[in-house]
């Protein structure tokens, strides 16, 4: 038997791979929301871990544009954009990493910045080696057309005249000797480039003082090559230099024994997108919670300005669903993504629709099916139901009627004559017909159904039903990344339940049993619930992941009435959050790391301002919780999630704390109430 | 058809039972497959994983336990192992040898070119054939000059002291390295180790076990200071990797559990057997002891090589009525 393998095994391969099967993989999908990265100035690429910024910025690398051209694969970049060329650094490939490691605990502010200068000089030298080898790898390819297209002389003797006339610049403050050739120059960088590794490897034991002694300013080499290739005809006036800075978050975590180093670095790079020089465009990949809100400038007390200094190319603001969801892009990416990743093995699907996607996987099952496979027999679900003792016995043989049929059905009607209104709650006296059934009203129903899904799910202590398309694009929530987690745990749930059967080899009986879904998509979300233990106060928000999910769990199975079934995020007032410094960075470093997304709403207080907040998606499996959000949120105060920070997680506390709450009905309406009195805004 | 386990997992719906089956499936292929006592054409760890849970006989709470209880294994696998052989050639034996010999170990080059001379004139001897000692010499690419590899515990048996006199005399022996892989309680390896002293006056001895549980390493470490020789082990395992009789303050859950699960279990297990019952005619304990193995003393260690018989039985133990997980290979069965 072929050893069965998973087609999502490797999540970041776009990152490893070479041109040639980068052709394949990437998507151009996202291309139409990224031409910034084409056009000139600078720009910064914001994205949650694996959102696809290297990738993107891959596609500027002069080799991805040729295995294009040799692959005689159209460049997803339009015509109009393809005139650059473009060099680069990513920061934790390079070692920039170990600069930091040379800053001992007590070293003074001085040498800490001259450390940073060091930093500085070393990307310089190492970006205009880049932007060298760049150009010579289009000269390589000897292709009139091409080079044409993007630009670019493949006439080799205006290198040396480029050499010669950048070796004599002054931006170098001396640090190059005048050379005639190429291949002189190349070898003084590189030269420099091997001092620092060296230096930073601690095989010597200082840099060489004429290193020290010339240090050069962020950027400007890096402008004086590009300005001086175009002087000497190497590539047209027109054409645009790129210069990628990857993994900028790297820069952050380099402030070792609290010094400011890692700061100072990203100083560095702000100082060089401050220039507002023509010759070369910055672009920068970093994780959201990088960048600052006010990047300030090396040496100065001057800030960056958005638009004007850089503007911003967000990935995941892009791909995350608004409203209208027919122009929501993800879902087409996905499948692009998806269609990529099968196409590099050897899995066929018998059934071929439009969407391979739900070829694999199938339609997601609609609420009222998934209860049906939730309470399978008569037993079960009946005992989806919980009378009250006041209802008369005829109510409760109706409800348990219908829920043999219709298991969804009667656990709303439970709900509705749970409702406040005396009118519904009298329906327990006449129980309708069942062509006539009031809580089938389409929106009722509609904003109620994922509710009773978790009720009915709790009830027969049983885990939600989670498969098919539309749950597995929802669940990622517009992360690409995500997205790939859920289908490799998928798969390895499929491989592992068809382990040792022969008869599936490699291919696959599409779609993929929903029972086998959700058990990968469980086993996804558990997983990644763990990941927040990476990063800033990993800890806290752990805990506060672990506190709102387990208390969304039980505010919706204990709301029996389903009178708020929009409680599976919190909303929260601009004006108290505005005042609660603690909660408000919480939540933006929260919202940057991906454990909650942030959506702006309409308040139910007429011109009222507020933020809600949802867990991310993937988390919900996991506390057995929709990821669909409809009606009202839960209305807090910003002092409840203070609370949450203070609170060192121990289960069993949060839960009899919610358990306290919750034992008191009137007492979680009237803080309900109180809230919506108290939130007036400023 | 859809695979055991899987089906399993999904139906039991629960937390710890779904992170399990993944830690599973990432062990098996590290680490469980390489159990040599069940290399084809033995069943897998699939198939056993299957009978370890019809144990249960269909009650759903304890075939999550039976599942869950793998969680706790000690497993050493022939990477592991590697290691520990690796470990003990550079570490407690150089060291020895070093001291021994009064090895200058500031030049490293002639330092390296003098233990490699002391070695030529150590033998490496385990106690007992279960400790593979030609992967030893392999793996340490050991120089094999005296091309004598004798186990001890046969020498033992076998050979009179004049003759093994004889033997260090003739392959100009002064030191031997006694090895051994598993030290449980330590009193397997006494008798070997009464012996070898007799030779203490022509040989420098080391007694190297590669893993000792807490009673071993206090009993061989009287019986070293009784008899004047070295020993050093390579991997002491500590008080808390084990299942403790009764229960104590702050005692990790997962051990209750074990603990109360092996009780449980043990009638099935032994297939009626009491603990602690004897043979009626010679006295001795009959397998599988105890519910927390031999001399109750709730060992949790699997080897690639087999497993100790001081680990729970509900592991090791084949019976009538039980199915191991990790089946052991027994001498005198």
């Amino acid at each position: 038997m072929v050893e069965r393998i998973n087609p999502f095994h490797d999540l970041y391969l776009t990152e490893a791979i070479g041109p040639d099967s980068f052709v394949k993989l990437f998507s151009p999908i996202f291309m139409s929301q990224g031409l910034a990265l084409y056009q000139p100035g600078n720009v910064i690429l914001k994205g949650l871990q694996g959102s696809g910024k290297t990738m993107l910025l891959n596609l500027l690398k002069p080799e991805t544009h040729i295995a294009y051209y040799k692959q005689k694969v159209e460049f997803p970049v339009p015509k109009a954009y393809r005139k650059f060329i473009s060099a680069g650094i990513n920061l934790r490939k390079s070692g920039i990493a170990e600069f930091a490691q040379l800053i001992l605990p007590d070293a003074e502010a001085q040498d800490i910045k001259e450390n940073a200068l060091y930093f500085g000089d070393f990307v310089n030298y190492w970006v205009v080696d880049d932007l060298i080898r760049s150009i010579e790898t289009v000269i390589d390819l000897n292709d009139d057309d091409f080079a044409s297209e993007i630009g670019i002389s493949i006439d080799k003797t205006l290198l040396n005249k480029f050499a010669h006339k950048l070796s004599d610049s002054l931006c170098w403050l001396g640090g190059l000797e005048e050379v005639e050739s190429i291949e002189s120059l190349k070898a003084q960088l590189r030269d420099r480039i091997l001092n620092y590794r060296n230096y930073i490897n601690l095989n010597i034991d200082s840099l060489p003082d004429k290193i020290k002694r010339t240090k050069t300013v962020i950027g400007e080499p890096i402008s004086q090559a590009a300005d001086l290739m175009r002087e000497v005809g190497l590539i047209q006036k027109e054409t645009n230099v790129f210069i990628r800075i990857d993994q900028y978050e790297e820069l952050p975590t380099l402030d070792f024994s609290e010094t400011d180093f890692g700061l100072l670095c990203q100083q560095i790079i702000h100082k060089a997108l401050s220039s507002r020089s023509d010759s070369v465009s910055y672009r920068i990949g970093t994780r959201q919670y990088a960048w600052p809100s006010e990047p300030v400038i090396f040496s100065t007390t001057g800030i960056l300005e958005l638009k004007r200094d850089y503007s911003v190319v967000n990935i995941d603001d892009k791909l995350r669903r608004s409203e209208n969801r027919s122009t929501w892009l993800f879902p087409y990416l996905v499948e692009d993504v998806f269609t990529r990743r099968l196409q590099l093995t050897d899995y066929k699907f018998y059934k071929k629709g439009k969407s391979v996607l739900t070829d694999a996987f199938g339609s997601s099952m609609t609420a009222k099916l998934k209860a049906e496979h939730l309470v399978i027999n008569e037993k079960s679900r009946v005992n989806i139901l919980k009378f009250d003792p006041e209802w008369p016995s005829e109510w409760n043989d109706y409800l348990k009627k219908l829920s043999i049929v219709d298991p969804m059905s009667a656990k709303l009607g439970e709900a509705w004559a749970r409702q406040k209104d005396i009118k519904k709650r009298n329906i327990v006296f006449n129980p309708p017909k069942e062509d006539s059934l009031p809580w089938n009203k389409v929106y009722w129903k509609k904003e109620r159904a994922e509710q009773a899904l978790t009720q009915i799910a709790s009830r027969n202590k049983q885990q939600l039903i989670w498969q098919g398309k539309d749950d597995i694009v929802g669940l990622s929530g517009g992360n690409i990344l995500i997205f790939l987690f859920i289908c490799q745990h998928i798969w390895d749930s499929w491989l592992r339940d068809t382990r040792g059967n022969n008869e599936v080899n490699s291919e696959i009986l599409s779609p993929i049993r929903s029972e086998v879904q959700t058990l990968g998509i469980l086993n996804a979300s558990e997983e990644w619930q763990k990941k927040p233990i990476e990063g800033k106060q990993s800890k806290k928000r752990f805990s506060v992941i672990q506190q709102l999910g387990e208390r969304y769990y039980k505010l919706l199975i204990d709301d029996l009435a389903m009178s708020y079934p929009g409680r599976n995020g919190f909303s929260i007032a601009s004006y108290d959050l505005n005042r609660n410094k603690i909660v408000k960075d919480y939540l933006k470093l929260a919202v940057d790391y991906g454990d909650l997304q942030a959506i702006a709403h309409t308040s139910k207080s007429k011109g009222e301002k507020r933020r809600k907040f949802y867990l991310a998606p993937i988390l919900c499996p996991a506390f057995r919780i929709s990821y669909k959000h409809t009606k009202e949120p839960e209305y807090i105060k910003s002092s409840l999630i203070e609370t949450m920070l203070n609170n060192n997680r121990n289960s069993t506390q949060v839960n009899s704390s919610l358990k306290n709450t919750l034992n008191n009905k009137s007492e979680l309406t009237q803080q309900q109430e109180e809230l919506n009195f108290t939130d007036k805004p400023e | 058809m859809s695979d055991y386990i899987e089906n399993k997992v999904r139906k039991w719906g629960d937390r710890k039972c779904r992170e399990t089956n993944l830690r599973l499936e990432y062990l098996e292929k590290k680490l469980f497959s390489s159990y040599k006592i069940c290399l084809p054409p033995q069943p897998d760890f699939w198939a056993r994983i299957q009978k370890w849970i019809e144990n249960a006989n269909g009650n759903e709470d304890l075939e999550k336990e039976l599942f869950n209880s793998i969680n706790e294994i000690f497993y050493i696998g022939p990477d592991e192992f590697d290691e520990l052989f690796r470990r003990a050639y550079n570490g407690p034996i150089a060291r020895w040898l070093i001291d021994l010999y009064d090895i200058d170990v500031t030049n490293i080059k002639t330092a390296k070119e003098a233990l490699i001379e002391e070695v030529k004139h150590t033998l490496f001897c385990p106690i007992s054939d279960s400790f593979n000692i030609n992967h030893f010499y392999h793996i340490n690419n050991i120089p094999g000059e005296a091309d004598i590899r004798p186990e001890w515990r046969t020498l033992e048996m076998l050979g009179d002291q004049q003759q093994i006199r004889n033997l260090f005399n003739n392959n100009q022996i002064r030191n031997i390295v006694l090895l051994e892989d598993f030290v449980g309680g330590g009193s397997q390896a006494s008798d070997s180790l009464i012996f070898a002293n007799n030779f203490s006056d022509v040989v420098s001895i080391l007694y190297v076990p590669l893993i000792i549980c807490p009673e071993g390493l206090v009993n061989t470490e009287k019986l070293s200071q009784r008899l004047g020789f070295l020993f050093e082990p390579v991997l002491p395992l500590s008080v808390d990797m084990f299942v403790q009789k009764a229960t104590f303050h702050n005692e990790p859950k997962q051990m209750d559990d074990l603990r109360t699960l092996a009780n449980k279990t043990y009638l099935t297990v032994s297939n009626g057997q009491a603990p602690g019952a004897r043979n009626p005619v010679d006295g001795r304990f009959l397998k599988p002891y105890y519910p927390l193995g031999w001399d109750q003393t709730g060992g949790l260690v699997v080897m690639h090589t087999n497993t100790p018989d001081n680990t729970l039985p509900m592991f090791h133990f084949k019976s009538v009525r039980w199915e191991p997980i990790f089946p052991r290979h027994s001498r005198n069965e």
